[in-house]
């Protein structure tokens, strides 16, 4: 009976004193170590590389005459599949004025390339008229999720030629006449990871 | 001095280590959550804006000046539908004859239906005149007319030039 008592008096010693720690110089246990069992999972990260050219501006003088091919290149950060996709504000290049005869929108073309980190490529092309609300591109129009949009199977996380070229020929001589003044449309391109 | 006896306003033993370990279980946590936080992505959308000017400009089918070609004269003399396509707001009308013949006119159709006119003497040079509207796209929205041609009887030949600027 005696040493049973003596054994729980050592064990309730033992216990105490795995969970006291002191001040240095005051006492033997200076730290306290306390495991905690994390579990956790990373999701596919997605999005456009904050090295790459958040936004571009483009300006074409006299457009209708000299037609136009500009890429703005994108760096995607996306750790596995992506899809991008693309919307027209105007579904064309649009300028206030109007007048009977005359057009008052230009069309022109959006090419997506896409690059992975393995040289993989996804390439399409739509017209402006249909990227804007309602188009008809079924390639990459629209806001990208992970079901939307032109996907690319594998991981771009770095500058590997990526880009969206906008493009059109002069203005057909045969069409109504572009009235005189400033054609202006927004692109909106969004990524989403594509697991 | 043992620990248990330090004076009452002192920290417990027990406190500090209350947050030694509160600290350390702090720094585990932050680095957990490094590790399944979002990620630093710069952005999901990109914005591309795109501006295009088109200047005012004048085209035709034919050359400017075009040729008038070998033209049946009848009563109101000889009348010539030109197309001309013009991006400006007010194209500019000039017109001008050679010194052996008659007088002539361009008159060009406005979008609004309003018409404007310039008219040449013979052997007086350039004559020039706004037409105040924009030029209506629809074919032979130029006319050059010699309202005097013929009055002579037989073959006539002469020169008339035409000039249609994009604005005044």
């Amino acid at each position: 009976m005696l040493t049973i008592v003596t054994l729980l008096a050592l064990a309730g010693t033992a216990a105490h004193a795995s969970n006291t720690v002191y001040a240095p110089g005051q006492g033997a246990a200076n730290r306290l170590d306390v495991g905690i069992d994390v579990k956790a999972s990373v999701r596919d990260r997605c999005g456009f590389a904050a090295s790459g050219i958040p936004d571009a501006r483009i300006s074409e003088a006299n457009f209708d005459q000299t037609g136009f091919s500009r890429d703005v290149p994108i760096v995607l950060n996306c750790s596995g599949a992506s899809r991008v996709a693309v919307r027209s504000a105007n579904g064309g290049l649009v300028t206030g004025a109007t007048a009977t005869g005359y057009a008052a929108k230009a069309p022109y073309d959006v090419t997506l390339n896409l690059v992975s980190d393995n040289a993989a490529k996804a390439t399409a092309t739509c017209s402006a008229a249909n990227l804007a609300a309602g188009g008809s591109c079924a390639a990459f129009s629209g806001t990208a999720s992970n079901a939307n949009g032109l996907r690319l199977a594998g991981a771009s996380t770095k500058a590997n030629g990526s880009y969206v070229r906008i493009s059109a020929p002069a203005y057909p001589a045969a069409s109504a006449p572009l009235v005189v003044g400033t054609y202006a449309d927004t692109l909106i391109v969004t990524v989403s990871a594509a697991p | 001095m043992d620990a248990a006896f330090e004076p009452s306003s002192a920290p417990h033993p027990a406190d500090r280590a209350g947050r030694i370990g509160a600290a350390m279980i702090l720094i585990e946590l932050a680095l957990s959550a490094s590790a399944f936080g979002t990620p630093a992505i710069a952005q999901s959308v990109q914005r591309v804006e795109l501006v295009g000017t088109v200047a005012a400009r004048c085209s035709g089918g034919a050359p400017i000046p075009a040729g008038l070609g070998n033209l049946p004269i009848t009563n109101d003399g000889i009348r010539r539908a030109v197309t001309v396509r013009c991006s400006g707001t007010s194209p500019a009308l000039s017109i001008r004859v050679g010194p052996s013949s008659s007088n002539a006119v361009l008159t060009a159709t406005g979008v609004s239906g309003q018409t404007g006119s310039a008219t040449a003497a013979a052997g007086e040079g350039i004559t020039s005149s706004s037409l105040g509207d924009r030029l209506a796209t629809i074919e032979g929205n130029l006319t050059v007319a010699i309202p005097d041609a013929g009055e002579d009887g037989g073959t006539q030949s002469g020169h008339v030039e035409i000039v249609v600027s994009p604005e005044v």
